[in-house]
């Protein structure tokens, strides 16, 4: 049943060409059903275990007796995040400005970036992580460089460039781990770890620099502006909400727990990268006038906000921290969308061209002051209790300093997506804007449905916290 | 062992070749040459498959690809061309530097280096064939769909749309 | 044994610092993925000496041919993408390139 996340998009994607010869308004609902499906099944799982209670550890054996792919609780709540975010990235594309006869191409690339993520997060050893990796990270680069224009290529090719490097540290740290210990799986690897191995020190540095290159955690995101900026608006949703915390954040993640385990000294590392994420991320977020821009360095602030969760290592950053994942999935791509919308109906991203928006796209107002109280943390939405179980899980911990950033940063978040709420929605309307219409129903769906997820998420909190989220507590329990 | 030393240089001499001169078909040749070295140091462990994997995609195909790339970029004039190569000679200056550094630094901690390296050796029973099928069966999987997304993203990159509809 | 993984671990690294430098370096773009290329085979030596000295051959070759097809896919987009730079822009220049801030 596993290999349905892997097998469903991948068909459907290939089955794109054949439609798009045949009948071609199909290959949107295709697409669109075949993430559905995802979601669904998802969902599904989880509700076996949540009230039926069936174990969550569920694997996929192939081909003669090696386990090759896996569940448990992180898993889970990242196939739902990707199920999420490819339905509204694939639902704000299908009335997008794309030409008619490259759309299945669109489509069959995102369903193909959509099966390398699962089977990134369903891997059990280093190698299989790294083969799906490089195909998020190829269907990636065209699909950023979809519209053919200076911007896109410039954007896909620093990106390119960059994830190459990150690759081969990549393969030269999974080198030095498989002469020393003789396999690359993440169970045969942690039985036969020594920690005080030099080398395996020196293949743990090469690893954090890979992921973190990948994730945009500051000193490492030099690409991440550029390409977030520069791609087009459902490919945006598309890498803001999802690709980047997969590839970069979801590996560290998954090196830290299954592999290497948690020390103070990886701590140290992980608490200092995040945290000069999290506040360089928020300062310049300040400073920018293109909305996209802005967004992009959110994401690296908040994209340090789950690192420093996790780093820590008790159950509280952990539970915290899977959390944000969902949740800065949810409302990143709601913001993104926002964007996205406003950019149709308006035909700029400039800050100093917009402004009073709120009278004349009401729902795209509405849905992006949901989405904005979620990022900044602001109770009783979702936002609020992903970052107070962070800094509370960093606080026990005994990082006081970093709690103290992250709170301080939590400001600032709050200071440039108000500002962005009151450039774009409020205020006076500016000269020129009187014209513009709210966006059809079929490009404000997504964000409504968004807004909805991250209100009940929400008020739910209790509910999900100990359904969804505790399971992974069970990964430190056992 | 000394066969071994000799396809090293055989691969790293023209790697720095490769990067150091300005002109591109050159560099592209050098490519092709340091692909043979690390064939022959691949069939001199042991690792056949590997080194004819090697040799025919790296040395063969990604070269045509270079060559193919390098002959669309435009003609330029003489003086274009010694001022090109005068720029990118003085940026490489630091390389020959940073080389010596590494080796230096290798050569002279090597013992400590190489008492931290606790290999345990087995002898392995399983053919190449046997593991890539019984074991490694999901990467097989990536690999198809790695190839599938490569097609696709070429198709796409170059595919002209017809204007809005 | 070791004295020899030694060796190729330091080859390789040299092999991944030549093709660093050549990456951070060139203003050509073709000579960028050179420099990719020349990085590969730095990782691929390691990959294979770590397969050699360890005695699991097998897996190691398996691995190997994985790395290799992946980056030759990789290289081929990449190679498409800077064929349709220099469609637009008439040339490989990378400066002409970056119109973005940093």
């Amino acid at each position: 049943m596993l290999l349905a996340y892997l097998f469903v998009p991948l068909l459907s994607a290939a089955l794109m060409p054949l439609l798009r010869k045949l009948w071609i308004k199909a290959t949107t609902t295709l697409a669109l059903l075949a993430v559905l499906y995802q979601l669904l099944i998802s969902i599904w799982i989880a509700y076996r275990k949540l009230v039926v209670g069936q174990p969550l550890h569920l694997g996929q054996w192939l081909f003669g007796g090696k386990l090759a792919l896996s569940i448990d609780g992180l898993t889970l709540m990242v196939l739902l995040t990707i199920g999420l975010v490819a339905l509204v990235a694939l639902g704000f594309a299908a009335n997008y400005q794309l030409s008619q006869n490259r759309r299945p191409g669109f489509n069959a690339l995102v369903l193909l970036a959509v099966t390398g993520m699962n089977g990134l997060v369903m891997a059990t050893d280093l190698f299989s992580l790294y083969v799906f990796l490089e195909i998020v990270a190829v269907t990636s680069f065209v699909l950023i460089t979809y519209q053919q224009d200076d911007a896109g290529i410039e954007g896909a090719f620093k990106y390119m460039m960059l994830s190459a490097v990150a690759t081969v540290f990549l393969l030269l740290g999974m080198a030095i781990v498989f002469a020393l210990t003789g396999s690359i799986g993440y169970a045969d690897i942690s039985a036969a770890l020594n920690n005080s191995n030099l080398f395996l020190k020196l293949s743990l540095g090469f690893f954090i620099f890979a992921f973190a290159l990948k994730a945009g955690l500051m000193p490492f995101h030099a690409w991440l502006p550029d390409a977030y900026t520069a791609a087009p608006a459902p490919v945006s949703i598309l890498l803001g909400g999802i690709v980047t915390k997969v590839a970069g954040v979801y590996s560290l993640m998954r090196l830290m727990l299954s592999v290497f385990g948690f020390s103070k000294s990886l701590a140290s590392i992980l608490l200092i990268f995040g945290s000069i994420s999290i506040v360089f991320g928020a300062f310049m977020a300040l400073g920018q006038r293109d909305f996209k821009r802005m967004l992009a360095f959110s994401s690296i602030s908040q994209i340090g906000y789950i690192v420093i969760g996790f780093a820590v290592g008790n159950t509280l950053g952990l539970v915290g921290a899977a959390f944000h994942f969902f949740n800065h999935g949810v409302f990143k791509a709601l913001l993104f969308a926002n964007a996205g919308a406003v950019e149709e109906a308006t035909g700029t991203r400039n800050f100093d061209e917009l402004g009073g928006l709120a009278e004349k796209m009401p729902v795209t107002g509405i849905t992006s002051v949901i989405g904005f109280l979620s990022a900044a943390g602001i109770p009783p939405l979702a936002g609020f209790w992903s970052k107070l179980l962070i800094i509370m899980g960093v606080w026990t911990a005994g990082y006081r300093v970093c709690a103290g950033i992250a709170v301080f940063a939590g400001l600032v978040t709050l200071a440039y997506l108000l500002l962005m709420q009151r450039e774009v929605f409020f205020g006076k309307l500016r000269a020129g804007l009187e014209e513009i219409k709210e966006v059809s129903w079929r490009t404000y769906w997504p964000a409504i449905l968004l807004a909805v997820v991250t209100i009940v998420s929400g008020i739910f909190f209790a509910v999900v916290l100990n359904k969804l989220i505790i399971p992974v507590k069970l990964l430190l329990g056992e | 062992m000394q066969l071994n030393y000799v396809f090293l240089i055989l691969l790293i001499i023209p790697a720095i070749v490769a990067a150091f001169t300005a002109d591109l078909l050159r560099a592209a040749i050098a490519l092709l040459f340091c692909s043979l070295g690390l064939t022959m140091t691949m069939f001199n462990l042991e690792a056949p498959l590997a080194g004819v994997f090697e040799l025919s995609v790296c040395a063969g195909l990604i070269t045509v690809l270079f060559v193919n790339a390098i002959s669309m970029m435009p003609p330029e004039t003489s003086e274009e061309k010694s001022l090109r190569f005068k720029s990118h000679h003085s940026r490489f200056i630091l390389l020959p530097i940073l080389l010596v550094v590494i080796v230096g630094a290798a050569w002279l901690n090597r013992n400590y280096f190489i008492n931290a390296l606790t290999i345990n050796k087995i002898v392995d029973q399983l053919s190449t064939g046997q593991v890539l099928w019984e074991q490694r069966g999901l990467d097989l999987i990536g690999q198809i769909v790695m190839m599938l997304a490569g097609v696709f993203g070429v198709v796409v990159l170059f595919r002209r749309g017809n204007p809005h509809e | 044994m070791n004295e020899m993984f030694y060796v190729y671990l330091v080859c390789s690294v040299l092999l991944i610092t030549i093709g660093l430098y050549t990456l951070l370096v060139s203003r050509n773009l073709i000579r960028m993925l050179i420099g990719f290329e020349i990085m590969t085979k730095g990782a691929t030596l390691a990959l294979i000496s770590a397969g050699a000295a360890n005695g699991r051959l097998a897996l190691s070759q398996a691995m190997t041919l994985t790395v290799i097809v992946v980056e030759v896919v990789f290289i081929a987009v990449a190679v498409a993408l800077v064929m349709l730079a220099q469609r637009k822009n008439k040339s490989l220049d990378v400066r002409k390139l970056t119109k973005l801030k940093g």
